[in-house]
């Protein structure tokens, strides 16, 4: 199995050969890096990210806990993840996620922690599909949601059986899945609509610079 | 597609989610607050009580709209109150109102003279659908430490389980796998008050290990009775709701309705420090 980026190591007392590149441990941790682009657009892209899941962990855990649309909480951040993932592709929608779940985790007071193992592998798969496959458009964006509601809907089943403990899989999914995964369809477009509008300066300037 | 197994960003991440995962869990099993979540919690905890207050504005507004029948009858019955009110004198009438939640507590004060109480706002709620966890604006700082008993002047909310620099949650009183140690304050028949996954949305929570000769009303006050060193004893956890018969131990199966509206909690009290009695 030859890598081609790696160099045989050389044997204890042969010299190495003049002209040939020895690759550093540097350059071998350098090689695992994330590169993610963080130029200064780069970084101003992070901030408005980072704001705008600050922004609805706050709308989440302030004002969808009072009203409550179907009796349950909705998750504005996985569809934030997914529009995020679906304009700036699968390392910004992975690096979202992790963030994003972990930011709704904390405020949210929720004992178990369970979606950085959803947000992330979301984020991420939407960019691929939607580099590879599938361009973005909002019948797109919508299947998205829902198949990544579907997910969340298991994460929070396994949630509950794991908090709870003795329960009947009925009353877990009549009184907290079902209406969670409705109130997470009727409320996905906010977070889609405001990561379209945030993004869009950097995706004009993105395509300026393609042209 | 075929790149996806072979990515190292995707395994860096997968093993950042994995860690994410399981050290905060681990650390909340532990009773520890895992030092990221401290930091989120600290940052924006000041950020949650402002969307909050705004959020309580929006609820005034928009009460207009969606509970229309129910502000029609509570005006009919504010008419009628108004007529019965119209000998006293107005501002009076406010300054009362607005007194009233401090002059519980005191009214709380005085019969337990041995509290130590710290006012706190509550400034999130749960969002996971399954939990009845509050977020209050009070920590570390304010020298609040781990399973105090929080309570209003209805009752008891609940003790604190998480906390940081100046934020704490609250685990109230229906949680599942939650107890309270309690007795009917009628008949001094003691027991067990449990929360139940299925009863807790309503602010219910079941009463069990009562005796079988117990003879317990549906309205009867349920109180703590002071044991497993949390919650003092004589605080009051709410109201008989319905009485029936467990049909394995023959004993008494009751459901207490909670006496704090867990929806409606905006201001609690934590007991920071109390003599610990037990009759």
């Amino acid at each position: 199995m030859n890598n081609p980026r790696r160099t045989p190591p050389a044997a204890p007392n042969n010299p190495p050969v003049p002209g040939e590149k020895t690759e550093s441990f540097a350059d071998r941790f350098r090689d695992w890096r994330l590169r993610l682009n963080m130029d200064g657009e780069g970084i101003a892209k992070g901030a408005v990210c980072a704001l705008l899941i600050i922004f609805f962990s706050l709308v989440q855990t302030t004002l969808f806990t009072r009203f409550r649309p179907f009796g349950a909480v909705p998750d504005l951040i996985l569809p934030l993840i997914i529009a995020i993932s679906m304009t700036e592709r699968e390392k910004w929608g992975a690096v979202c996620g992790l963030v994003g779940a972990f930011v709704i985790e904390s405020l949210g007071g929720s004992p178990l922690t369970l979606l950085p193992l959803l947000y992330m592998p979301a984020g991420y798969i939407c960019g691929l599909l939607t580099v590879h496959n599938f361009r973005d458009s909002a019948a797109v964006r919508a299947l998205y949601t829902a198949v990544s509601s579907v997910g969340r809907a298991v994460f929070t089943l396994i949630a509950v059986i794991m908090t709870v403990g003795d329960l009947l899989l009925t009353d877990a999914l009549t009184r907290t899945v079902l209406p969670e995964f409705a109130a997470n369809l009727l409320f996905a477009a906010l977070p889609h609509a405001a990561a379209w509008l945030a993004l869009r300066p950097f995706n004009k300037s993105r395509d300026a610079k393609v042209q | 597609m075929k790149q996806f197994f072979k990515n190292k960003f995707f395994y860096i991440m997968t093993v950042l989610a994995l860690l994410l995962t399981i050290v905060p869990s681990v650390l909340y099993s532990m009773g520890l607050t895992f030092l990221f979540r401290d930091a989120v919690c600290v940052l924006l905890t000041p950020m949650q009580k402002i969307f909050n207050y705004a959020t309580e504005a929006v609820d005034g507004f928009a009460s207009y709209f969606y509970k229309f029948d129910e502000l029609v009858e509570e005006n009919i019955a504010l008419r009628e109150r108004i007529a019965e009110l119209e000998k006293q004198n107005y501002d009076a009438a406010e300054l009362e109102e607005r007194s009233a939640w401090m002059s519980n507590f005191l009214e709380m004060k005085s019969q337990h003279t041995d509290f130590k109480m710290l006012s706190a706002s509550v400034t999130g709620r749960e969002s996971g659908n399954y939990s009845k966890i509050l977020t209050i604006d009070v920590g570390t700082g304010a020298g609040v430490t781990k399973n105090m008993p929080v309570v209003t002047s209805e009752g008891i909310v609940g003790r604190i389980t998480e906390l940081g620099y100046n934020w704490a949650k609250v685990t109230t009183i229906v949680e599942a796998q939650t107890s309270v140690g309690a007795y009917i304050e009628r008949t001094e028949d003691a027991g067990i008050c449990e929360g139940e996954f299925d009863l807790a949305p309503d602010g219910l929570c079941r009463m069990s290990y009562l005796p079988a000769e117990a003879q317990i009303a549906v309205g009867d006050r349920v109180l703590s009775t002071g044991y497993g060193s949390v919650y003092p004893r004589g605080l009051v956890i709410g109201y008989v709701e319905t009485v029936g018969i467990n049909e394995f131990t023959r004993s008494p199966d009751v459901t207490v309705k909670c006496a704090v509206d867990f929806s409606e909690l905006t201001q609690v009290m934590i007991i920071t420090d109390y003599e610990i009695i037990l009759e």
